[in-house]
Parts: structure tokens; sequence; C-alpha cells
């Protein structure tokens, strides 16, 4: 346990950035979610105020260790939008939850890193590049798997339909992992850490909202025209609510630490509300840090709220911006239990009825 | 349990021992060494250092204080109680880091013995995190000791309402991240939310772990208050979470999100007892009661 500890510590000096909760010596304790950043790039957030630099998580998904990041990539920076990273090189990915050792180094977030840019090489092998979307392929399963389920709630969805549902799901899945791979093979021939394949980049951008699309297309077919209205405003329910849980979550860490009053608080929110961009679901993210990192609010959405010295401890405050994205799942799916067509017990459905993710990427 | 954290986690990720850490990079090879800039960045996190880090605690306590008079109207005399008790907290947490540099410092160079700083490094990022000056300070102990009870209550309403305010934000927060398992209905979702609300206990903290504490939270209200608000095979899914979940007591109290069980018998804190070295808080309670505030 030590030794691997250390040995995570070290790698803090080179490339790979780890955020995790520190953990005492004890493996039966939870271990909290981890994050991976494949690069940190430390900017001041606002200029020409002792403000605490912000750090860019990009790709906090999984870090390859063959994938490395350009210096001082400006392109990046200025769009961190969603880049996931290869799987290629993690060891034991898929294993058992139960069998990882916690996570020591959360510190390691805030430390400064070497980056190393890649050098240009052949593309990889078709094998290997199937290899790869495979392992996208996994990881993406589960938002699938969360999606599938959420539509076997809301709808009453015909037994004849149900099968033409999931695959158009799968073909999602399909493409998005592919995608996946085929702009690491890019990055890898021209010298990058990937590079875009313009006319998928969407989905690539922004897994689950492309999952959920193309899951919406191919429930026109098969439901009602009620079926689907009823559908779809529960799925609006569902994502204003998400929207609602990640504006209150970064209002009521700022009101801790700064004091604010209710009115405050209210303004801040409404604020928010008003200029909302659908990709700060991703804040949702950052609660599992606690107070530690704060995502990139835009600052003029909170300052105009604060009196000056809210306002010196909001500019200090450590603001992380997510630039990956959340696969959304994680622990138990429904069991494949035949509701939609496929061979039942396929993935290994428990007695409670319930499987765990390992067995489809977790 | 284990399977039930990861069903927990918000992103689903590999934890990083499955990455294949790359060896440290020094002018001699294989030398392991962490600079001590490293040290104040995991202390400090975003404040950098320790200077800075102190001028930005120093902010927050103002911001409190400010609320404090703001909600209680202080005189300077309770003003400068509170102060002191306040400085009292920031040089035990100022001491005890540099308590733990100098260890840090002493191992730095030894990879094998690096691993044990975390242990102690890990309890004063909680303290950073958690506010110095929380329930358990001495500035809490001075503020009970010095407001008059109608001040305190207006203080303690401010400070209720706003945890329940942080407690939601949780609970949506956890609710968004269950149902990517197990999805609810809109109408299913704001029962939840309204249920937990009105019968479970306010945390006394938050943080990182607020996930945990959430299906704890809602593990212990029972069969008999969630089943009905759910369908058969939602339950089934998330009864399988449950009894692991209850099971995480212990180390929510150990983080300090619930209550010990001595306090919530009312026993941890002896008021009484005299002030010395391993209870300097009480240096300020020994003061005649005259002296006292209104």
């Amino acid at each position: 346990m030590t030794a691997t500890r250390s040995k995570i510590i070290a790698s803090i000096a080179t490339l790979t950035v780890i955020t995790a909760p520190l953990f005492a010596a004890d493996d039966a304790k939870p271990a909290p979610a981890t994050v991976r950043a494949k690069a940190v790039v430390i900017k001041k957030a606002v200029p020409a105020a002792a403000a605490a630099p912000a750090i860019e998580v990009k790709a906090e998904i999984v870090a390859p260790a063959t994938v490395k990041a350009q210096p001082g990539d400006k392109a990046a920076e200025a769009k961190p939008a969603a880049k996931p990273v290869a799987p290629a090189n993690l060891k034991g990915f898929g294993k058992n939850d139960a069998a990882r050792k916690p996570a020591p180094a959360r510190a390691a977030a805030a430390a400064r890193v070497a980056i190393e840019a890649p050098l240009p090489q052949a593309g990889l092998p078709v094998d290997q590049l199937k290899q790869i979307a495979e392992q996208y392929r996994q990881q993406l399963r589960p938002v699938l798997a969360g999606e599938l389920a959420f539509i076997r709630l809301m709808c009453d969805l015909p037994m004849e339909k149900r099968k033409a549902v999931r695959a158009v799901g799968l073909a999602m899945v399909d493409e998005i992992a592919t995608t996946m791979a085929e702009q690491q093979n890019r990055g890898r021939v021209l010298g990058a850490a990937r590079v875009a394949v313009p006319a998928k980049q969407q989905a690539v951008n922004d897994p689950p909202k492309a999952i959920r699309a193309a899951l919406d297309t191919a429930l026109k077919d098969a439901l009602t025209d009620d079926q689907l209205k009823a559908y779809r405003e529960e799925a609006g329910h569902r994502k204003d609510q998400r929207k609602q849980a990640a504006i209150r979550s970064v209002v009521a860490r700022l009101d801790g630490m700064l004091c604010l009053t209710p009115e405050a608080r209210d303004k801040i929110t409404a604020t928010i509300e008003e200029s909302w961009q659908e990709d700060w679901e991703r804040w949702l993210q950052m609660h599992q840090y606690g107070d530690q990192y704060f995502p990139v609010v835009p600052n003029q959405l909170i300052s105009v709220h604060l009196n000056p010295e809210q306002r010196q401890v909001w500019t200090g405050l450590e603001k992380v911006n997510f630039g990956g994205w959340n696969f959304g799942g994680g622990g138990v799916v429904p069991a494949d239990d035949g509701w939609w067509g496929e061979p039942i017990g396929e993935a290994g459905a428990d007695v409670n009825g319930a499987i765990f993710i390992d067995a489809v990427g977790f | 349990m284990l399977c039930w954290l990861a069903c927990m986690a918000a992103s689903g990720v590999a934890a990083p021992d499955d990455v294949e850490p790359a060896e440290p990079r020094n002018a001699n090879e294989g030398e392991f060494n962490i600079d001590e800039s490293n040290f104040d960045q995991w202390i400090f996190q975003g404040n950098g250092n320790a200077a800075s880090g102190k001028e930005r605690l120093k902010t927050r306590l103002n911001l409190q204080l400010a609320e404090i008079d703001r909600l209680c109207g202080l005189t300077s005399e309770q003003k400068q109680k509170l102060q002191l008790a306040a400085r009292g907290d920031n040089k035990r947490f100022f001491d005890t880091v540099e308590e733990v540099r100098k260890k840090f410092l002493a191992v730095r160079n030894d990879q094998n013995a690096f691993g044990q700083i975390w242990q102690d490094i890990q309890p004063l990022q909680r303290q950073i995190s958690m506010g110095l000056h929380g329930e358990t300070s001495l500035f809490y102990k001075a503020l009970r000791r010095t407001l008059t009870d109608e001040q305190m209550q207006r203080y303690r309403a401010v400070q209720d309402e706003r945890r329940k305010y942080r407690y939601r934000a949780s609970i949506e927060v956890a609710l968004t991240s269950i149902e990517h398992t197990v999805p609810l209905k809109h109408s299913q979702h704001e029962a939840i939310v309204k249920l937990m609300l009105e019968e479970t206990v306010t945390p006394i903290a938050f943080g990182q772990y607020d996930q945990y504490l959430i299906m704890h939270q809602l593990a212990k209200l029972g069969e008999a208050r969630v089943k009905p608000l759910l369908d058969e095979r939602q339950w089934t899914l998330i009864k399988a979470n449950f009894e692991q979940a209850r099971g995480m007591e212990q180390f929510l109290i150990q983080q300090g999100l619930l209550p010990k069980e001595e306090d919530r018998l009312g026993l941890a804190i002896d008021v009484n007892a005299p002030a010395n070295a391993a209870r300097p808080e009480n240096v300020i309670r020994s003061e005649p009661a005259t002296e006292r505030a209104p």
C-alpha cells in the first residue's frame, strides 16, 4: 500500500496528475471517486487580480500514459471541449473495484506538472485500433445502460420495439467509441494528443448527450405521440433537476465560504440560471471534491453580487474546469433480464436482479 | 462495500493504482525528491503558500465576524474576544502545519517513508476545507460563551438555514448520481428530497463524502419510509446498497460529517474542566462571569 502510494506521489513530478481524496491505510474504507487529469494547465483565472490559478482538468476520465499533451497547447486551453482519453495503458482496467486500492494523492492536483510533447508515430494497426475502440465502448456502455433504464421506467415500450431502440443506442456507442479510437490514432500520426474527426466531433464532445439524442429519435418510431410527449416531459424534468442541482451545489459551497445572505444566494442563483450553458452540468462533478475546487463559473455572474471582501475570497478560490465528460455510470445497472430482448443472463445477473458495471467496463 | 462505492462514484473511473506510475525525474536518475513548494500546495491548495493561506483565512474570518456582527450587533468587547479565540484557532492550525512540514522535510527524499506523511496532511486539508472556526473550534466555543442567548439564537438560525441549504444541494447532487443507475420519475425525485429534508438530521458538516452521507441517511430511513416511494424494481436495486450504506456510520463520524456518539448524548464537551495546556480553550471561559459581554 505504502509503496504504491509512494510511486503515485512520485509520478506527480512527471506527467500524470491524479486528483483523488486522500485515504487512510485501510482498504476496507470507501475509495472515493477519482479523477484523472491528463494535463493540468495553470493559468490566471482573473487577470490583474490576486487570483489563484485556475486549473484546467482535461480528459478526467482516464489518463493514458502514452498520450501526452502538447506543452502550451493554446488551442486546447481555448477550447476545453470533451477530450476523453484512451484507456489503452491502464493496468487492470475493468477489474472489480473491490480489488482496487484507495487513491492517496488528492493534493497532487495542485502540483505543477511537466508535460511532454508526443512525437509523431506510425498509425496503429487495425487490430489495436479495434481494441482501443472496445475499451471506449466498455466505458460508454454504462451511459447507455442508464438511458435504457430511464426509458424502461418512463415508457410503456412495446415488446417488439425494444430491441430496435436498444440497437440504436448500441450503434451510437459503437460510433462514438470508434471515433475516439480514430481521434487517438490521428493524434499519434500527427504528433498530438488527439486530432479531431470533424464530422463526428459533436458526439465525442458529449457522448451522453449523443446517446440520449439517438435514443430519442428511435423512440419517435416506437411510441405514440402521447407516450413520446410524456417521456420527453420526464426527460425535461431530469435535465432541469441536474441544472438546479449543479447551480445549488455551487451556490451552497460559495455560501459556506463567503457567508452570503439569503438574498445574495437568490441573486447569484438567478444570474446563473439566466446565463445557463448546457455543458455547465459538468459542475456536478466538482461536488465530489467538497469545497476544495470550484468550477470556472464566469466571474461576472458572481462578483457583481459580492462585497469587496467576499470578492477577494472568491478570486482566491481554486477553480477547475472539467474539460472532459462524465460517463455518468457506475455501480449497479439493471440486470439483463431479457426486457430489452437480449439473451437473459448475458452479462451475469446476480440473484438480486442486478449486475455490477464491472462486467461492462466500470 | 466497495462495490457499492463503485455505484456511488459519480464519474466511473479507475483508481490511480491502475495507472503505471512514472518514475521520478531528477537530476540524478532514480533519486526521489519532492520539492517543498508541493507541501504548501497540498495544504493550502489555491492559496499557494502559508503566507497567502494565512491571508485568505484571515479574510474568511473577517467575513464570519462581519456576518455575526450584522446579525447580532456585537459590542467591541465581544468582537475582541471572538478575534482572540480565532487567533488561537489559527495559531493551533499553523503550528500543526509547521510540525507536519518538519516531518515532510525529513522524508521528502525517502520514497518508502514518504507515504506516511499523507496521514498527517489529510487532516490539515480537511480543516482548511471545512474552515478553522467550525463547531469544534475555540472560536465557536468563545461564541457560545460570549453571545447572549438571544444573539446566539439569531446566529444559530442563520447557520441552520445555511446547513439546510447545503444539505438540499448535497441531496440533489447525490440523487443525480444515483439516478444514473436507478432512474426516478420527477415525482419520486421530489418525494425523496422532501422526505430527506423533513425526516433526517441535517449533517453538521459537508465535504467530499457527501454522496456517501446522503446514501447513509437514506438507508437509515429504512424500508418503511423509502419503499413506498419506489416501484419494485427500483427498490430491489437501491435496497442492495442500503445495508452497505448503513455500515458507513463510523467512517462518516470519523470524517466529521456525523456527530460522535458522545456528542449525540451531549457528553462531548466538558465546559467545566479547568484550563490547561491540553484544554487551552478554557482560558477564555475562565474569565469572571461579570466581565462577560451582554
